[in-house]
This record gives structure tokens, C-alpha cells and sequence, in this order.
């Protein structure tokens, strides 16, 4: 008899991207999709590889080779903490299937351990991307090691559960503190973002604390940042000098605390999960209740309750924006001038920054986009959409209309912190200011552009659609990339690049614009 | 009569093989309850899609109350009502938000919009869940709450797909009340069943329909002749068999 925990794992895992859908159906365009989707992946994986090669190659050239290992496995490890915050709990206690699967004769905890596998083999793909390139230099550059292999090797298949088991235990803590609360989802979406500042200002903080004494001796330094972002991987680099015991402690942490975990959640799994779907008595209504609107404005209160109803909507599609609001109250507490000018940069250095803005306005916006899944989450609520009497530009709109908002409501007063902190002369103000809202029309719009292009209906957990689907993807990669690129090409060539970028923007804002009006969705 | 619905020619194939509709035509007319029956895998469900606009379809005609559902779908819409037999509505709403939302889109003026909600919410019973979140309400009370959303505009053509699964015995006979109610004022019903008792006492008018092609159709009487209509339905996909 199979194990059971295998045929529940297996059958998510055969579920995941759609590839069974994609084997079966007779559905060309399915099969399409399915395509688009793995070359999606395939390129974000080039992508990352090629980032980690070259940081690895900086490594090795500076002499720091030795410290690739725990590098690499401290910033899995870190991104994994990251990503499972905000995807919150809505892989173990929101999914479709729930109700079949606990009515089945499993175990809880395989029903656990099932849904943390899925995770964690995704969190391993995502790692190995990141130790395996890294490992590749290393060895071109200082000659293979069987220990750095083996060492980095066992680090990287355990290194995601210790931060997939902190994230998702935090989160199943949330979701039990807030299950009896008629706006969970709003605090779910609080208390999972200040979770998310707060780890990643914990990690980020060690860079403020180091002294000019271990800035002079890099090995130390990066002792500490590595210990300081993720303490755990301090066993690897410990391992490596030599203590062998570091990294079998690091192993029997990391399955003890998965399999605690696993146990003591499936003690309580099902009354979590009722507490989540319970919602109260009957409640009736009053006559000032029967309100009435334009369709437009019915749609985006509809799409807004949506985001605000919805924990790991909520966290994805507000991150991007809440760290760029981070971002502008850390300009206005730090006089990052003076700190510019008190070092030895040289010369048009500081002119330059001035010009960064509209690149890192549209790196932050661009991953506060709902609107990339705002169609896929209509699921099979679809139908009640499309037979309704609305033209396909007053839906795609008000679906683009929260992301437009966010992120207008984020990138506006951080565009003028920006500009006031780092002296813009008149062109950098006009271009933030109108940049701003330029660069957020267009997120908004490229994302439900993106997701008319790319839509799925069918999926068993939002998780799904809001983290793991192609329009999100490509909507925040490319997003990142044109703000990063914008940044260092403003930095070089001044407010041309940004002028011409924003143009572009607007253009490309125009065109997608047009298009929703002779858009199909169905 | 006017003709509410004229479905001309329809065919609908999934992938390259299978053709869920098959050239199937019918009229429905200011009056008539039409009953769509067949068995499970028919077409029922791709024709009644279809008619609606969710469905694209590969050839054929279909007009709503004079407008092609292909070139002024938004026309249609606005005088159709679906309702689906697992109506999938928004679990993140309560019930008078839904209604809100609904009756906003259809453009139903706040006076006539209460009137409605009232009368059908206590029709239906569901009145004292209204404030609940959908996600709290069982099958049944989203059917309820999805008829009473498709009755706030007044359709001139209601399609319903399995209306009275769900239902309970006095939910539905006050859905009969209504679909009476409806004709009478000139509008048209068009649905799917199973239940063969139901169409036999409601319908005025029939249409059977066996892998996707039109089998039987026309008013009930001149189908059932002196049978019972299981008996006739029986017999007609007996004759048809491949």
C-alpha cells in the first residue's frame, strides 16, 4: 500500500502549473499556455542564474570564494523566509481540495506534510538556482572541492525548511490570533506585512552595525552579514573551517523542527480551518443597505474587497508599495546627502543619484501589481462576470483601478521625499511627479494586459495565481529589470533616459488602453 | 409572438473531435417556458453557455430579443438573466452587496432595487441572511440569492441551467410562481432539467437533446402526445441510438 502522504503530495504536484491539465486536454490553447509557462520559468531561471554567477565571480575574484556556500544558502534561505510570508497560509488551510481530502482516510499530519512538500520543492528549485551556479564558479575559479560539494549540496536540499516551517508557523499563528474576527483577512494582511518589514529590517540592519574594524577585514565581515541575515548558515561556513558536526546539527535542526511542526499543527489543523470558514450567525439587512452606482464604480468595490478580503492577494499586491513608503521615510530620516558627500565618490556621482528616482519608482511599483491576477481570481466565478452587460474595457479597468491607485498613493509623496532629500532640480521633480502616476497606469494596466493574455480559472488555492502564475512573473521581473535598468542608465546619461523612459511609458500606457476596449475575455 | 430567442444553426466543438452542439436550432417565444432536457453530457449546459455570450461558439446564430450574441453581446446581456446550476458567486461579498453590485451593473434604479430585494428575499426566505458573508451560506442560499439577483432587472429571457437542484420543495414551487409571473408580463424562460415531472407540469414547450443534436421539439403537448413525457423521452433517445 502506497504511502499516503505520497499519493496527497503527488497529486498537488501533478496539479502544479497546470502540466496534467496541459497533458489531457484537447484544448490548444491550454497546451499553449502551458508552453508560455515553462519558458516563463525557464527565462526567470536564466535570469537568476546569470545574477548569482556573476555575484559569485565578484566572490571569487575578491578572494571571498570560501564564503560563497554560506552566501548562497543564507540568501535561499532568506528569499524563501521572505516568500513564504507572503504567501501566509493559504497553501495549508485555503485550499479547494480541503474538504475531500480530510474526508479521506489519511492522517492529518500526512495531509500537513503533503502541502509543506509542495512548498518545499518549490523553495528547493528555487535554491538550487541559487547554490548550484555558485558552486560552478567556485570550482572554475579556486579548483573542485569535494567537501564545498558535499557541504553546499546538503545545505541546499535542508536549507528552505527551517524558513518555510518559521513563515508558515508565524503565518498559522496569525491566521488562529485573528479566525474569530469579521475582518481577519485585513489583520492577517497587517500582522503577515509587519512580520515581513520586520525580518527583512532584523536582516538588513547588519550592514548599519559594521565597524570600520570588520569593514577592513572582509572575512569577518562576511562572518557577520552571513550570521546577521540568516544565523543558521554560520553552520555551513563553520563545517567548511573544518567542524564537521556544524553541519549534521544543521540537519537534525531542520528536519526536528519540520517534523515538530508537522505535529503539533496536526493536532489542531481542522479547528483552525473551521474557526477560518466559520463566519457567525445570520445577519439581515437594512433598508439604507440597498445602495446604488455607476457599474464602474460597483466593479472596483467589488475588486477592492477582493485584495482586502484576501490575505496573500493582500500581502503580494501591497509589497512592492509598502517597502517603497519604507524607502521615502528612511530618505526623510537619513540625510543621505551629507552621507553622499562625506564620502570620496567622484565627481557627477550625487547628480547622477538625482536621477535614479524614476527607475526605483517603477523597480517598486512594478511588484505591487494585483491587477496581474485580478482576472485568474475570478475562478469559476467567471461566468458570473461575463454574462453580465459590461463592455471588456469597464471590466479590465476596474481591475486595473486598485493596482493604478496603490500604486499612485505610494509612489506620488515618496517621488517628492525623493526629490526634496536629494535636491532634484526642476526636471527631476517634473519627471517624478509625473512619473509617478505615468509609471503606475502602466503597471496597472501591463498587468491585467498580462493576465487577459494569461489567464487561469481553474486553480485550487489563490496562491496559485497570485504568486505563482505567468502574468505575475512576468509582470514583476519585468518590472524590476526596466527599474533597474532605468536607474543605472539615468545615473550614466542623466534625465534623457528617464524623459525618454517615461514617454515610452505613457505610449505603451496609451496602446493598452486602447487595447481594452477590443479586448476578448472570453 | 416575438421571438425572445433564436438559436439558428449553433455548433460548438471542443478540441477537434468532439462537437457538443451539432447544428441545433430552436425559437423561444414572449411566454414560453422552454424546457431543454437530455442526458448528462448532452450539450445542455454548451448550448445554454452559449446563448449567453460565456461560451464563444464555432458557427451559427444566436439573437436575444433582436441582437446577434456575437456582434452586440452587451445588448443581450442587458435583458438576459443566467443563472448556472452551481452558481459560483462571491464568497468575499455578503448577500445585499452582491444584490448592489448586481443591480448597479444592470442599472436598476435604488427604489425599484429595494422593492425587488424585498419582495424576493422574503420570497425566497433569504432575507435574514442578506447581511451574512455568501461564503457562509449553503448551496440552496446561493441559488436563492442567485435567482433573486437575476430577477432585479426584470429580464426579458431567463437561462437557467438545473434551476431546482438545490432547491428546497417551497423555493421551488415559488420559482414556478415566478416563471408563471414572468410570462405573463411577456418575458421568456429558457432551461435545463433533469426532473422530467417539472418540465411536464411547467413547460408549454420542449426540446430534447442527445449529443448535441435536437432529437425532439416543439410545444409539450404535440411532443408527449397521450405518453408521459419520460415516456417519450425515453423512447425518443431509443430511436436515435447510434
Amino acid at each position: 500500500m502506497k504511502n499516503k502522504w505520497f499519493l496527497l503530495t503527488k497529486i498537488q504536484l501533478i496539479s502544479l502549473l497546470g502540466v496534467n491539465k496541459a497533458k489531457y486536454t484537447t484544448d490548444l490553447a491550454t497546451k499553449k499556455r502551458m508552453i508560455a509557462t515553462v519558458v516563463a520559468i525557464v527565462l526567470v531561471g536564466i535570469v537568476l542564474i546569470g545574477y548569482v554567477a556573476m555575484m559569485a565571480f565578484a566572490f571569487c575574484e575578491q578572494g571571498l570564494g570560501m564564503h560563497l556556500p554560506a552566501t548562497t544558502i543564507a540568501l535561499a534561505s532568506l528569499v524563501t523566509l521572505l516568500f513564504s510570508f507572503l504567501n501566509g497560509c493559504s497553501s495549508l488551510f485555503a485550499m479547494k481540495d480541503y474538504d475531500l481530502v480530510m474526508s479521506l482516510p489519511v492522517r492529518k499530519r500526512d495531509v500537513i506534510a503533503s502541502r509543506l512538500a509542495c512548498i518545499y520543492l518549490a523553495d528547493l528549485a528555487f535554491a538550487a538556482a541559487i547554490v548550484i551556479p555558485a558552486l560552478i564558479v567556485l570550482f572554475a575559479a579556486d579548483g573542485f572541492s569535494l567537501a564545498a560539494l558535499a557541504v553546499s549540496l546538503a545545505g541546499m536540499i535542508f536549507a528552505p525548511i527551517l524558513p518555510i516551517i518559521v513563515a508558515v508557523a508565524l503565518s498559522a499563528l496569525f491566521t488562529a490570533l485573528t479566525a474569530g474576527f469579521r475582518y481577519k483577512a485585513i489583520l492577517q494582511g497587517i500582522l503577515g506585512m509587519a512580520a515581513f518589514i520586520g525580518v527583512m529590517a532584523a536582516s538588513f540592519s547588519v550592514s548599519f552595525s559594521a565597524g570600520s574594524e570588520e569593514m577592513i577585514d572582509m572575512n569577518a565581515l562576511f562572518g557577520m552579514l552571513v550570521g546577521g541575515v540568516y544565523p543558521p548558515a554560520l553552520l555551513i561556513e563553520m563545517t567548511l573551517a573544518g567542524e564537521v558536526w556544524a553541519i549534521f546539527v544543521f540537519i537534525g535542526a531542520s528536519l526536528a523542527v519540520g517534523a515538530f511542526f508537522v505535529f503539533v499543527l496536526s493536532k489542531g489543523y481542522d479547528r483552525i480551518h473551521t474557526a477560518l470558514t466559520a463566519r457567525g450567525g445570520r445577519a439581515g439587512y437594512r433598508a439604507k443597505d440597498v445602495k446604488s452606482g455607476s457599474a464602474f464604480a460597483a466593479l472596483t468595490r467589488k475588486e477592492f474587497r477582493r485584495l482586502f478580503t484576501s490575505p496573500v492577494y493582500l500581502l503580494n499586491g501591497l509589497c512592492g508599495a509598502v517597502l517603497l513608503l519604507i524607502a521615502g521615510v528612511a530618505l526623510l530620516c537619513f540625510d543621505v546627502r551629507s552621507l553622499l558627500a562625506a564620502e570620496e565618490l567622484p565627481a557627477g556621482f550625487e547628480a547622477g543619484m538625482v536621477y535614479t528616482g524614476a527607475g526605483l519608482l517603477f523597480f517598486f511599483l512594478g511588484t505591487s501589481c494585483p491587477s496581474a491576477a485580478a482576472l485568474s481570481l475570478e475562478g469559476q466565478a467567471k461566468d458570473q462576470l461575463f454574462v453580465l452587460p459590461l463592455s471588456s474595457r469597464t471590466v479590465l479597468l476596474a481591475k486595473a483601478f486598485p493596482t493604478f491607485l496603490i500604486d499612485v498613493l505610494a509612489g506620488l509623496p515618496v517621488a517628492a521625499i525623493f526629490c526634496a532629500r536629494m535636491g532634484a532640480d526642476a526636471w527631476g521633480w517634473g519627471l517624478l511627479l509625473a512619473g509617478a502616476p505615468v509609471i503606475s497606469a502602466f503597471v496597472a494596466l501591463f498587468g491585467i494586459w498580462l493576465n487577459a493574455r494569461f489567464p487561469r480559472y481553474d486553480w485550487t488555492s489563490e496562491t496559485q495565481v497570485v504568486k505563482q502564475s505567468i502574468p505575475m512573473m512576468i509582470a514583476v521581473f519585468v518590472s524590476m529589470g526596466i527599474g533597474a535598468l532605468l536607474s543605472v542608465f539615468s545615473f550614466v546619461v542623466g534625465p534623457w533616459a528617464a524623459l525618454i523612459a517615461l514617454c515610452t511609458c505613457a505610449i505603451a500606457t496609451a496602446l493598452l488602453y486602447r487595447w481594452t476596449g477590443r479586448a476578448k475575455l472570453i | 409572438m416575438n421571438e425572445v430567442l433564436r438559436i439558428s444553426h449553433l455548433v460548438k466543438t471542443y478540441g477537434k473531435e468532439k462537437r457538443a452542439v451539432d447544428d441545433l436550432s430552436l425559437t423561444v417565444c414572449e411566454g414560453d417556458i422552454y424546457g431543454f432536457i437530455g442526458q448528462n453530457g448532452a450539450g445542455k449546459t454548451t448550448t445554454l453557455r452559449s446563448v449567453t455570450g460565456i461560451l464563444p461558439f464555432d458557427s451559427g446564430e444566436v439573437y436575444i430579443d433582436g441582437n446577434s450574441v456575437r456582434t452586440d453581446p452587451v445588448a443581450c446581456k442587458k435583458v438576459t438573466a443566467y443563472i448556472p446550476d452551481n452558481p459560483e458567486l462571491y464568497d468575499f461579498l455578503t448577500g445585499i452587496q452582491y444584490l448592489n453590485y448586481i443591480g448597479d451593473v444592470f442599472g436598476v434604479e435604488r427604489a425599484l432595487r429595494a422593492e425587488r430585494i424585498s419582495k424576493y428575499a422574503k420570497m425566497f426566505r433569504i432575507d435574514g441572511d442578506l447581511g451574512s458573508l455568501i461564503g457562509a451560506y449553503s448551496h440552496g442560499m446561493k441559488q436563492k440569492l442567485a435567482v433573486t439577483s437575476a430577477l432585479l432587472h426584470a429580464p426579458k429571457l431567463m437561462v437557467l441551467d438545473e434551476p431546482f437542484v438545490g432547491l428546497d420543495p417551497e423555493a421551488a414551487f415559488k420559482l414556478k410562481q415566478v416563471f408563471r409571473e414572468m410570462c405573463d408580463a411577456g418575458s421568456a424562460i429558457f432551461f435545463s432539467t433533469h426532473v422530467l415531472d417539472v418540465a411536464e407540469k411547467l413547460c408549454n414547450k420542449i426540446a430534447i437533446i442527445k449529443n448535441g443534436k435536437l432529437i425532439a421539439d416543439g410545444d409539450i403537448e404535440q411532443v408527449r402526445g397521450d405518453e408521459s413525457l419520460e415516456a417519450v423521452f425515453m423512447e425518443v433517445l431509443e430511436r436515435h441510438e447510434e
